[in-house]
């Protein structure tokens, strides 16, 4: 279904109700972890006639637009007033508000900036019985329970979205971009420890591994450094007299952390060269294998080299070869195991790998997942990070939003019908 | 310490525990709740008179005594504290590595971090860094029937199951009682500069603070005071107060950025601890009225006060006086709640609280909070009646 306003959401909201249908929103179909999925059947609902951008409140910092607006549409009409949107996920130019506070989406700038959660001040919200209602608002502050932080990131479980109140930020003075290139990830992730422990958090520090590096320079030609084993790509934002200085500051742990070679960008063009690079890493993938499997743990960021050396050793005995490109300065990885589906047994083998990464993400002190949600791709692990009494508060919650289990069934909880299947494999004795 | 002490807004407990583990905590909650007794948190008090008076109050829970620093991963940005330490404790221990939590309340001698969570402390960290719950990743929590749950992690980024991390925030204890919190710090700047600007009345200083946002001129926190609120700080007129932080050389820009968009009011340094002592005005008051509105329309909300803090830019501002009757709550609570407001009585005499409810119209239909508060204390056990809704 295609509704046009809130009032058509309650309206089949209460229509499923009635006839115990399950509702599944989709925003762009982006996401990673299935969550636009109709596992359990029942009405989805599609939000390409909700696009507008109800307001933008300069002076409050804030915009309020409908679900279905694209995440880079909004930061353009936001750019005269010198505001941009700072959740910038990699599929920004197709992925909507909507599914970003569904799965309370990242990116690359949230090293600095936090995530969409960070984001979100308000929320209108549909119930799973028709019920509209809203949450917070424009402040800070509400009367009563202040449940946005709670919807962010629900995946639909809790109810729809049909509106959000959002945060807007200033666009910094100055933006400098700057690529790192090291003999090896162990280098890199040193920089990047260095980097944090000398008090900088600059905007954004990415990391790609060599393999990332052949498939990203291959696809768009950034001038990556084919030779190096492993690249650091650094934003630094803020007003003008300190950039440069954290800059010089920042290239200097690099090298003394072992960098081959630092290099600032020129240009707005380069930078935006260099980022596309970054941005298009995942398809440029297809250049390596047909297939790719992407893992979203997040570890405490000075657990790097132990937990990067831990994967590539997944890897080598899975006989999978695995590509790194991801946000370092978070510890939030994105681990991509190439296959082929066409090739029997591979597929098998590429699940086991990406569970066993995990287990290490989890061993480290870490989470299953960092900005690509849980959905139906890993809620029969969600045991391994919580325990029953922890899950069951969760559920608690979603009862009192949806008693009746209608709202996007069978994701983020461990399911009984798919999950016992999934211990009784290979799983458990893996790692 | 006698029950006296532990009495909240006219209601006192019939006994009092102090626990010193998690364990103990867990053993005082499903205790009370075993045997239908109601439990109110105690932290360092700042923010216990906030909200309504519990409809029942049998146990006071001081988790004061559950204080210290579990963890600080320094090269992460993140430490582990429980609940009853104290802000002031931590920022010092921070400070020794170059690090902070970026949560700046008033009396941080006292408020404790599990306070200023559950209760949404307010303080001019507000402009940079938006709210408390912006800068915890996890907690360890008591349910209502004493279950001990953790939501969240220690890292940076995580989307894994529901944020009740921020479901928790601003729940004064009635949906659970928070024991630890994992917590996100920053580093400290180099250098901060606290310019205090006079004016002859308060509108000139909202003036002169909106064009230099608009100028985009980063302010680190502003505070700006009437003339009747200064007043409780010894100063005389209107007054505007600057903080500049970041890099030298930064700060140096900055400064000089004020400079010129304040000329006529000759900014200077303002004496140390002033911003502190504005921040406390509405603890220094009989009456404290925290108004909360979109910031392009808190002036027309402020229209006429008088008794006015203001954290410009945070979209928070309190109005203090001596005293006040019903019908000056409704006149405030009007103007923000018909502006996207709020208006909370955080601080009043018990005569006025028994005439006006503190929280004013409740957002939420009451259905879903209802719900929301059975589902973690499904008997009432913690502070029943405290939060909007009498919930």
């Amino acid at each position: 279904m295609i509704p046009s306003s809130t009032q058509d959401v309650a309206k089949l909201a209460r229509f499923c109700h009635d006839n115990k249908v399950p509702i599944v929103p989709r925003g762009a179909g982006t996401g990673l972890s299935g969550g636009a999925v109709p596992v359990e059947g029942g009405v989805v609902l599609s939000f390409a006639r909700m696009t507008r951008i109800h307001e933008l409140d300069a002076a409050s910092l804030r915009a309020v637009v409908e679900p279905g607006l694209v995440n880079l549409h909004l930061s353009t009409a936001a750019s005269p007033f010198g505001l941009h949107f700072v959740p910038d996920p990699s599929s920004q130019k197709a992925c909507t508000i909507g599914g970003n506070v569904a799965e309370n989406s990242g990116g690359p700038h949230t090293l600095a900036y936090g995530v969409t959660t960070n984001h979100v001040t308000g929320l209108e919200i549909v119930l799973s019985d028709g019920t509209a209602t809203r949450l917070g608002g424009k402040r800070l502050e509400t009367r009563g329970y202040d449940l946005v932080g709670a919807f962010v990131g629900s995946e639909g479980t809790l109810g729809v979205v049909t509106e959000a109140t959002l945060v807007l930020t200033p666009r910094p003075e100055a933006v400098l971009t700057a690529l790192a290139a090291f003999a090896t990830t162990d280098h890199a992730s040193e920089a990047v420890s260095a980097v944090i422990a000398a008090g900088i958090v600059p905007a954004a520090i990415e990391m790609m591994d060599q393999l990332a590096i052949q498939a990203v320079e291959a696809a768009v030609h950034a001038g990556y450094p084919l030779d190096a084993g492993a690249v650091l790509l650094v934003d630094v934002e803020g007003v003008r007299d300190g950039t440069d200085d954290l800059l010089e500051r920042i290239t200097a742990i690099c090298r003394e952390a072992g960098a081959t070679d630092v290099r600032v960008a020129r240009s707005a063009k380069e930078r935006e060269l260099l980022w596309a690079g970054r941005k298009g890493a995942f398809g440029a993938m297809g250049r390596l294998a047909p297939d790719y499997y992407v893992q979203d743990g997040v570890i405490p960021r000075t657990k790097l080299p132990e937990v990067l050396s831990a994967i590539e050793e997944i890897g080598r005995r899975h006989q999978l070869r695995v590509a790194n490109v991801f946000h370092a300065g978070d510890g939030n990885l994105h681990p991509l195991i190439l296959f082929d589906s066409a090739v029997e047994g591979q597929l098998d083998r590429v699940k086991k790998a990406g569970s066993e990464i995990l287990r290490v993400c989890i061993d480290a002190g870490g989470t299953l997942t960092g900005e690509h949600g849980i959905g139906m791709e890993k809620n029969c692990d969600m045991e391994l990070q919580f325990t029953a009494d922890d899950l069951d508060a969760m559920q608690r919650l979603r009862r009192a939003f949806d008693p009746d289990g209608l709202a996007n069934p069978g994701k983020v909880f461990p399911t009984p019908s798919r999950c016992l299947e999934f211990k009784a494999g290979s799983f458990r004795g893996g790692a | 310490m006698g029950l006296a002490t532990y009495a909240v807004n006219g209601a006192a407990p019939s006994r009092h525990v102090a626990p010193t583990s998690v364990d103990a905590v867990v053993a005082a909650v499903r205790e009370a709740d075993d045997v239908g007794q109601a439990v109110v948190c105690f932290g360092g008090r700042t923010r216990l008179e906030v909200g309504n008076t519990p409809a029942r109050y049998d146990v006071a829970l001081d988790l004061g005594a559950l204080s210290g620093i579990v963890e600080h991963e320094a090269g992460d940005l993140t430490a582990t504290v429980l609940a009853g330490t104290t802000v002031g404790d931590l920022a010092r221990t921070l400070a020794d590595k170059g690090q902070m939590w970026p949560v700046e309340v008033a009396r941080p001698r006292s408020a404790t971090v599990g306070g200023i969570i559950a209760g949404a402390a307010p303080g001019p960290s507000r402009l940079r860094y938006a709210h408390p719950r912006d800068w915890v990743l996890g907690i360890r929590a008591v349910r209502g029937d004493g279950t001990l749950t953790k939501a969240g992690g220690k890292v940076v980024k995580n989307v894994t199951g529901y944020d009740l991390t921020r479901l928790y925030a601003g729940t004064y204890g009635s949906l659970c009682v928070i024991v630890e919190a994992n917590l996100k710090l920053w580093p400290l700047p180099d250098s901060e500069r606290t310019l205090l600007s006079r004016f002859d009345d308060i509108a000139a200083a909202w003036d002169a603070i909106e064009a230099l946002r608009r100028e985009g001129v980063e302010l680190d926190a502003v505070v700006t005071a009437d003339r009747a609120a200064a007043s409780y700080v010894g100063e005389i007129g209107a007054l505007a107060l600057l903080r500049l932080r970041g890099a030298r050389p930064v700060v140096a820009r900055l400064v000089d950025a004020v400079s010129r968009g304040l000329t006529g009011c000759d900014p200077d340094d303002a004496r140390p601890g002033l911003l502190e002592e504005l921040v406390d005005v509405p603890f220094r008051a009989g009456v404290g009225l925290r108004l909360a509105a979109p910031e392009s329309r808190m002036r027309e909300v402020l229209q006429g006060a008088v008794g006015i803090v203001r954290f410009d830019g945070a979209g928070t501002a309190f109005l203090v006086r001596e005293k006040a009757d019903e019908t000056w709550v409704t006149r405030w609570r009007d103007a923000a709640e018909t502006r996207e407001g709020s208006a909370i009585l955080e601080r009043a005499p018990l005569s006025l609280r028994q005439r006006v409810d503190t929280w004013g119209t409740p957002i939420l239909p009451r259905t879903l909070a209802a719900r929301i508060k059975a589902a973690l204390d499904p008997r009432g056990t913690l502070a029943p009646g405290r939060m909007a809704g009498g919930l």
